[in-house]
């Protein structure tokens, strides 16, 4: 089964199991890859017709299977180009480091490559030097230490760093607000990346509807949400068709579920064949970022610590047990439960404790152990290979 | 006009983002409603109460244009400020910031002189009303009739005459002098010797003595000089021609009420005057005012003679026209300094930051209270050098500080500065070049100060209005082509 074949079984499936909202989503994801006029003009059909009678009327959902399997065959008959196989990094820094002139604040040497498809997630405390990081990447900060480079492509061999800069998205965390109307500043985006006429207003039209901004196309700055905020500069971002997204903590106002739309969304937007991207995002949530991030960076005081949490089968290495945990028994009732297992140390903020383990305790041992005891646990989470593990307990 | 805009925001986005085709439109039309103002409001009774095109317009009218104007560019303004690609790092043309200034600059030019639409609609419905050729024929029959309607008896005087090769024509008559009073003590002027002795003639103020053109036309085919018209006024009188004087007085009563002059006068009356004398001497005046200041009584005949002089200078100046008229084009030239220096202030808020921009205008105003101070304790000289050493120093050192990648927000406000003062810097080396030249040879001859007029400064006198239309064109081109690179770069740079 080809790539493009398994995604429109796993988009059928998810509509055939009542998933309609993810479909939807990933149906979405799959008509952008065609990069199809038709195919576009068909999909936007197909999201009158769910914005119409939407999800939730069951009388319909035979109807919605048809819309569905109508527009899947239109897009399996669409002619997808062969993805880029160009795997060099899009972003590198070499050994970048940034003082501030205050000299309130400095950034050590970051090494960091960022490679199509690869989403660099960068975690820490505030203040520790997250944004520093982005605005360095983005230009806004110049490096003190080390240097930058930038791979991108349609770039004009004679450049300024304007150009570069137009291939660049960087989504800060308080976005600038905006002017008129929603869908009047995406098309007038699209139309500087060359997408002109009919082709602009259906590239606009998908990209709003990919990211949920299709009831608020009419809709000014003021009347919508933080949330809306956020995906109408993601909106804005894609339609330039960028190699690189930079992003500033973009889950902060948003609820927990957005957060998790938004991050999906943007491990698959990433993942696109036919328009790879590299993200580098900043963010508090560490545990939602760890989920969709190959890498992250741990900032504290500006030092960086690296944290691969993807590994491939043959990266596999023996690395020690750490557990997050928290529950009412005392310290020395876990360390009586737990000495046995090979616990080197726990350390305790008030709330939650971390015990740390050597690297032949087994999660599986560590569990039997607490079932067995009946210990009363309110969470538990293994952060062995998450950058969790840097932070103070 | 909606399906337009959507047509250019997905084709022409910089036409869409300036909002040309509506701010266009809007212009045209509030222009045409102003040509139509002063189509309208222009009527015959309006050339004798203007001197010149420009006075068309009235306090009143420029204050409600400038509001007009106002309103418009603010409207435009809420629209067009809305997006800017430049300063979102989108892809723009190698040039887009020059067809963005452009279009602002022809924005701006039409948007801060609508009386000027005004005027021209006068200056169209007087030339409607009066026609070249109307004006000429008109300007005959009054030169001719005027010797018939005497409002003053200087005009009448022997010694007047129309040979311009006559040395007495350099003879000076008042009408109020006493030339018999040998007590005054110009009573043995040569002057009045002549005069006196004309004065015993027994037709010192006759009728064929006048030969003044009370409308003098120059540049007009058909227009019958003095010397002509005075042989067929001499012919009536000599043959005794109440009919043909007659005649001419009623055109030239049509001419007087064509314009709303106010007179009251009796054409019989004034063609009977002319014979009531058998030399035909004035023997009556008509007062040119119909209030008597002394007597404060009201004349019961009288002819507003200054009401039809100007009715007539007014047809004359609307006959020539177009931008030929030095003080239209000169007003004309102060409005695009006005365009230009508000799209240079516009344009830096679009290329620079608002931090920056903020800057750079308080920073403005400071840097022009000081200069104002320094000029107090100098003179205009010391003004101009003052402004034109900041002007390259502003430059100068935001370069230097752009190499050395030094405080981003400071340079932008030194580019800021520097292109402030660019519409001046010519202005300015010019007034310096003048008045040097002037100053430096100049001599005193008995007491009076004799300037050499060296030929760079003669030319520049006499070419002063052209450098200054010259120095628009520059400065356009200078932040077209050179100052949109120096933002560039400023813009890429980093913030520390």
């Amino acid at each position: 089964m080809t790539t493009i074949a398994g995604r429109l079984a796993e988009v059928k499936s998810y509509f055939d199991n009542g998933d309609i909202h993810v479909g939807y989503r990933r149906l979405l994801d799959l008509a952008i890859e065609t990069q199809d006029s038709s195919v576009y003009e068909s999909t936007l059909g197909f999201c009158n017709w769910y914005d119409a009678h939407g999800s939730s009327n069951t009388n319909e959902s035979g109807s919605l299977n048809e819309q569905v399997n109508t527009l899947l065959e239109k897009i399996s008959n669409a002619p997808f180009k062969e993805p880029a196989t160009n795997s060099s990094p899009k972003l590198k820094t070499n050994q970048v480091g940034k003082t501030y002139h205050s000299g309130s604040f400095s950034l050590s040497s970051v090494d960091l490559s960022l490679y199509p498809s690869q989403i660099v997630g960068l975690v820490g405390e505030n203040g520790n030097g997250k944004t520093t990081l982005l605005r360095l990447l983005y230009g806004e900060l110049s490096p003190d230490t080390g240097s930058i480079e930038y791979h991108l492509s349609n770039i004009p061999k004679r450049h300024s760093f304007y150009d570069i800069k137009t291939r660049l998205s960087f989504i800060p965390q308080r976005p600038q607000k905006w002017y008129g109307l929603l869908m009047d500043n995406l098309q007038f985006t699209a139309t500087h990346y060359g997408f002109k006429g009919k082709e602009n207003y259906l590239w606009t039209e998908m990209i709003c509807a990919r990211m949920g901004l299709r009831a608020f196309r009419g809709y000014t700055w003021n009347r919508i949400s933080s949330g809306y905020k956020m995906r109408f500069e993601l909106a804005k971002a894609l339609l330039k068709k960028p190699e690189v997204l930079l992003l500033d903590e973009p889950l902060a106002n948003l609820d927990v579920l957005a957060q998790q739309v938004i991050l999906e969304d943007l491990r698959f937007l990433a993942k696109s064949q036919q328009m790879p991207l590299g993200i580098i995002l900043s963010s508090q949530q560490l545990y939602e970022v760890e989920k969709v991030s190959e890498q992250v960076i741990f900032l504290k005081q500006g030092k960086p610590k690296y944290q691969q949490t993807q590994f491939k089968p043959e990266e596999q290495v023996a690395i020690p047990l750490v557990i997050e945990l928290e529950t009412t028994a005392s310290r020395e009732t876990l360390q009586n439960l737990f000495k046995d297992q090979s616990l080197e140390n726990i350390s305790f903020n008030g709330g939650v404790y971390i015990l740390y383990f050597r690297d032949t305790a087994q999660i599986s041992d560590i569990m039997r152990t607490i079932g067995d005891a009946r210990l009363p646990v309110k969470y538990f989470r293994d952060i062995s290979a998450s950058s969790r593990r840097f932070f103070d307990a | 006009m909606f399906n337009l805009q959507n047509r250019l925001l997905t084709r022409y986005p910089l036409l869409w983002n300036t909002r040309i085709v509506w701010v266009g439109s809007a212009l045209v039309l509030i222009h045409l409603l102003f040509f139509l103002a002063g189509f309208i409001d222009f009527g015959a009774a309006s050339f004798k109460a203007n001197y010149s095109l420009s006075s068309i317009i009235s306090a009143g009218m420029v204050t409600f244009s400038i509001l007009c104007s106002l309103v418009l560019l603010v409207c435009w303004l809420v629209f067009y400020l809305r997006n800017n690609a430049y300063k979102n790092f989108y892809i723009i043309d190698k040039y887009h910031l020059s067809k963005e200034f452009f279009i602002i600059t022809l924005v701006l030019v039409f948007a801060i002189n609508f009386f000027e639409s005004y005027k021209w609609g006068g200056w169209l419905k007087a030339r409607t009303i009066t026609s070249k050729q109307q004006l000429v024929k008109e300007a005959n029959t009054v030169n001719l009739a005027m010797a018939f309607v005497p409002t003053s008896k200087s005009a009448y005087f022997s010694l007047v005459n129309c040979n311009e090769d006559d040395p007495g024509r350099d003879i000076q008559y008042l009408e109020n002098h006493d030339y018999f009073d040998s007590t005054a003590y110009d009573y043995n002027n040569m002057n009045n010797v002549i005069v006196r002795r004309a004065l015993k003639n027994k037709d010192a103020f006759s009728y064929k003595n006048y030969c003044n053109e009370f409308i003098s036309l120059k540049g007009y085919d058909g227009f019958i000089s003095a010397k002509e018209w005075k042989k067929t006024k001499d012919r009536w009188s000599d043959n005794h021609e109440t009919d043909s004087i007659k005649y001419i007085l009623r055109q030239w009563m049509a001419v007087c009420n064509k314009y709303q002059v106010d007179q009251k006068l009796d054409i019989d009356e004034l063609a009977s005057l002319v014979f009531s004398d058998p030399n035909y001497n004035v023997t009556k005046v008509f007062p040119s005012n119909q209030y008597n200041y002394s007597t404060s009584a009201y004349y019961p005949n009288y002819f507003q003679s200054s009401d039809l002089e100007w009715a007539l200078h007014f047809a004359d100046s609307c006959q020539l026209g177009g931008w030929h008229r030095s003080d239209d084009l000169e007003v004309f030239t102060v409005e695009l300094y006005v365009a230009l220096c508000l799209s240079i202030l516009l344009f830096s808020y679009r290329l620079f930051s608002r931090k920056t921009f903020l800057i750079s205008t308080i920073g403005s105003i400071v840097w022009t209270i000081l200069v104002i101070l320094i000029g107090v304790s100098s003179e205009l000289e010391g003004i101009l050098w003052t402004c034109l050493l900041l002007s390259a120093s502003f430059l100068g050192i935001a370069l230097l500080m752009m190499r050395i990648q030094s405080s981003k927000a400071l340079i932008g406000a030194l580019l800021n500065w520097h292109i402030y003062l660019a519409p001046f810097i010519i202005m300015f080396i010019t007034i310096l070049i003048e008045t040097n030249f002037e100053k430096k040879h100049g001599w005193f001859n008995n007491d009076e100060y004799v300037k050499q007029t060296y030929p760079v400064a003669y030319w520049i006198d006499h070419h002063i209005g052209l450098i200054f239309r010259l120095n628009l064109l520059l400065v356009f081109l200078y932040v077209t082509f050179f100052f949109t690179r120096l933002s560039k770069k400023w813009h890429i740079m980093p913030e520390e």
